[in-house]
């Protein structure tokens, strides 16, 4: 039950959950909530499809893409200078 | 994959145990084109259709169960966690295969189809809940390096209550998912090869076990690459056909735009149709026929009985022996008491009435919601009605995917935390690759069927609406309503699991394609149906037999307990299969509700804030799952009927499927109360600071 991390070091200071994933989260939020609340003033068209069609459709699905690579690379970053273990690839 | 991969860190042999996974599967993959196109030829020479089916379903569940029997294993870290040597790649193919069941493959489109945008709330669900996943949970359940999502509550929260919970949880969610699996089974294979039903799932059945049964993750997981490359090829063939043969533009996605401007216009021919008029007003008078019986019950089913013994006994005496035995048959048809009776003509009622709408009860494909805001209050009611189902499903359905069971383990069998994240990215690319297409096949299909399918006489209809209503008559059903011999839309009745097994039909390809696209469904559906199974084994070995009741120490005797229980799960699921369930959709949306509710909270809050405890969780849990509960089942299901009489009028507008959009808020304000009113817990707390830190160390293995 007790993490055996050698690492004693306040982690208090870093806040959690980091801003970059409360900022991914604010994207996640307003693209997957903003064009189904609005479908029916958002009329125009993107590549011939009403707007929140499109983007049910294709858009968000390829935005959601984006953000979980995003995070994944910024993740990546300060692992790397931390990491002890070498085995971080 | 019969080699037994090299341990995570020895760069070199790692390395070459990726070149070769590389190889085999591209190998695999010329194999797989090369079959299809000596079967295509074959077709061309006149090979008899039965041959070709038969190939086509004997052949890919050989090549499952060699690939199975090939890493069958009883080393425990390979039966639980496949070794925890899964490179990101294949592991987004895999979590591809496991995530795609039937109800992405075959439900999804068919929803599309039939909603229109409302089924795009899949679409979004179903990949946004993949952020949640990469954000707050994939990472650091990797990081905890456990066994089972049970596992991860019991470590995280302590005591064994949480564990219980999240077993009971995980258990029933997928029992429920795999029951949906095993009915998409039994369709494609009693199509496929002519079994029946109930022999198609056993069939199915015997596949699915191989692999999980000899292999455990291990053997899943490389199966399951194998299946997801079938799966996505069959699909998108599937889709280009049409997008090239309706517009000729090659990117399906490209050509939706064209696609719809057509369907829209086709659509307000129809609705100006004076036919499907004629049609709108026959199942308009049904439908007031059954309000009619509706407002006596006990009188109208008198009369019916009155009327309907008289018609026997009419016919008996005219001795006209097979009109007799109808109407005797009609006569037991007939509800047996007053309860039953409100329930069958109340759903009577409302199917007539559904199939009364405009373009047989489907919304035009353009249109985001039924009813218009700016309308009378009727109809700004449809509306907001119609605008909080899409968004509580939307919500339900990520919020679930993020606390899905079976999706959930395959985080815990990459080598690093790293390739945890990374294996998110792939798998969200290899799942987008699908949901991005089923838009555009949905489309096409309406595009066929409102040009080419309505409007043909009723002499002359394609060969598939016949083959398919003779299988499955519930699910494909013409009838000349109005009496003019001429197909109207409002007569046709397809049942949307079954739209995409019937597309290449629709879309008159070659049969081989048929096979192709029934062998991509099977695909789905085994793969998804051995991750579920394994991951509930799983769950009752390890944090039941193991954790929870200490009866055997040795990893080994875990496996040998997972075999079991594996078996026994499985033959649960047929069973309830056999009972001829509803439809794919309707099976699998409470299970994402009961998981928003229960497990999300549950590890997200276990990983986001540090101050929730032991007790906090079981409460959160416990409320989350009655909320729930007590929502959908107040309104649907045979309890309502039993205990309540009728069901309750939705709340907000709220769909009882959609039920965890309470559940999750109960779970988590629940939670948050009674954690802040019980004491800390400094062991937990500091589990989770390690769990946060930014290192590859390992907090708390068992």
């Amino acid at each position: 039950m007790q993490p055996h991390d050698d690492d004693q070091g306040d982690d208090s200071a870093r806040t959690f959950p980091s801003p970059l994933t409360l900022a991914l989260t604010a994207a996640w939020a307003l693209v997957t909530f903003v064009p189904p609340l609005f479908a029916h003033e958002l009329r125009f068209e993107v590549f011939g499809l009403p707007f929140a069609l499109w983007v049910a459709a294709q858009g968000a699905p390829i935005v959601y893409l984006l953000l979980v690579w995003v995070c994944e690379r910024r993740a990546d970053r300060p692992q790397r200078m931390h990491a002890t273990d070498p085995d971080g690839h | 994959m019969a080699t037994e991969p090299a341990a995570p860190g020895a760069d070199a042999a790692q390395g070459g145990w990726r070149a070769a996974l590389r190889r085999r599967y591209a190998l695999y993959l010329l194999a797989l084109a090369a079959f299809t196109a000596v079967m295509l030829v074959l077709e061309g020479v006149g090979l008899p259709r039965a041959w070709i089916a038969s190939l086509f379903r004997l052949l890919p569940v050989v090549l499952y169960a060699s690939i199975g029997w090939a890493c069958r294993t009883s080393n425990p870290m390979q039966f639980f966690v496949a070794g925890r040597s899964v490179p990101a790649v294949y592991n987004g193919m895999a979590i591809g295969a496991d995530w795609m069941s039937v109800a992405s493959y075959m439900g999804l489109t068919g929803l599309l189809y039939t909603l229109g945008y409302g089924g795009m709330a899949f679409v979004l669900g179903w990949t946004g809940g993949f952020c949640l996943i990469a954000f707050f949970i994939a990472p650091y359940l990797r990081k905890a390096g456990l066994f089972t999502i049970p596992d991860f509550l019991g470590m995280r929260y302590g005591g064994w209550l949480p564990r219980l919970i999240g077993l009971l949880v995980t258990s029933i969610c997928s029992l429920m998912y795999v029951v949906a699996q095993i009915y998409g089974i039994g369709l494609i294979t009693s199509r496929l090869t002519g079994f029946g039903f109930e022999m198609g799932i056993f069939v199915g059945l015997g596949g699915m076990l191989v692999c999980s049964f000899v292999g455990g993750m291990r053997a899943v997981t490389w199966t399951q690459v194998s299946q997801y490359l079938i799966l996505l090829i069959a699909f998108i063939v599937l889709a280009v056909w049409f997008a090239v043969k309706q517009t000729g533009i090659w990117v399906p996605q490209m050509a939706m735009g064209e696609q719809l401007q057509q369907v829209t216009q086709r659509e307000r021919e129809l609705m100006a149709d004076p036919r499907e008029q004629q049609v709108i007003a026959h199942y308009r008078s049904e439908a007031d026929r059954y309000a009619e019986r509706l407002r006596d019950v006990d009188a109208s089913l008198a009369q019916e009985r009155r009327a309907a013994s008289k018609q026997v006994e009419a016919l008996t005496q005219s001795e006209n022996l097979s009109e007799a035995r109808a109407a005797r048959k009609a006569l037991q048809a007939l509800p047996k008491d007053a309860p039953t009776a409100r329930e069958e003509w109340t759903r009577a009622r409302d199917n007539m009435a559904a199939r009364a709408q405009p373009l047989g009860g489907m919304l035009p494909q353009g249109q985001a919601f039924g009813g218009d805001p700016r309308g009378d209050a009727a109809e700004q009611e449809r509306f907001q009605a119609s605008r909080t189902e899409f968004l509580t499903l939307m919500f339900c359905l990520m919020a679930g995917t993020a606390g899905m069971p079976h999706l959930l383990v395959r985080f815990y069998t990459t080598p690093t935390v790293r390739e945890a994240r990374q294996s998110v990215t792939w798998a969200l690319l290899f799942i987008v690759l699908l949901y991005i297409s089923a838009p555009s096949l949905a489309l096409s299909l309406k595009h066929e069927v409102l040009h080419a399918v309505v409007g043909l006489r009723f002499d002359d209809l394609p060969r598939w609406i016949s083959e398919w209503s003779k299988l499955y008559p519930s699910l494909v059903s013409v009838q000349d309503v109005n009496g003019d011999g001429v197909l109207q839309l409002g007569e046709l009745r397809i049942g949307s699991d079954l739209l995409v097994l019937a597309a290449p039909e629709i879309g008159g390809m070659p049969f081989v394609l048929s096979c192709l696209v029934a062998a991509g469904g099977l695909a789905a559906a085994l793969s998804t149906a051995d991750g579920l199974l394994l991951t509930t084994a799983n769950a009752l070995s390890h944090d039941l037999f193991f954790k929870m009741l200490q009866r055997d120490t040795r990893l080994t005797a875990q496996v040998a307990f997972s075999k079991v229980a594996l078996l026994l799960v499985a033959l649960v699921a047929a069973y309830i299969t056999l009972q001829r369930p509803t439809g794919i959709v309707s099976l699998i949306v409470p299970v994402f509700s009961i998981a928003a509710a229960t497990i999300f909270p549950a590890l997200l809050l276990g990983v986001v804030w540090r101050r929730a405890n032991h007790w906090g969780i079981v409460a959160g849990m416990s409320a989350g799952a009655l909320t729930t509960l007590l929502y959908m089942l107040s309104r649907v299901g045979p309890l309502h009927w039993a205990v309540l009489g009728s069901p309750q009028p939705r709340w907000l507008h709220i769909p009882p499927e959609a039920a965890g959009v309470l559940g999750l808020p109960a779970a988590l304000l629940v939670a948050v109360l009674v954690s802040l009113l019980t004491p800390r817990d400094r062991d937990a707390e500091a589990w989770v600071a390690a769990l946060r830190r930014p290192r590859q160390t390992q907090p708390g293995v068992a």
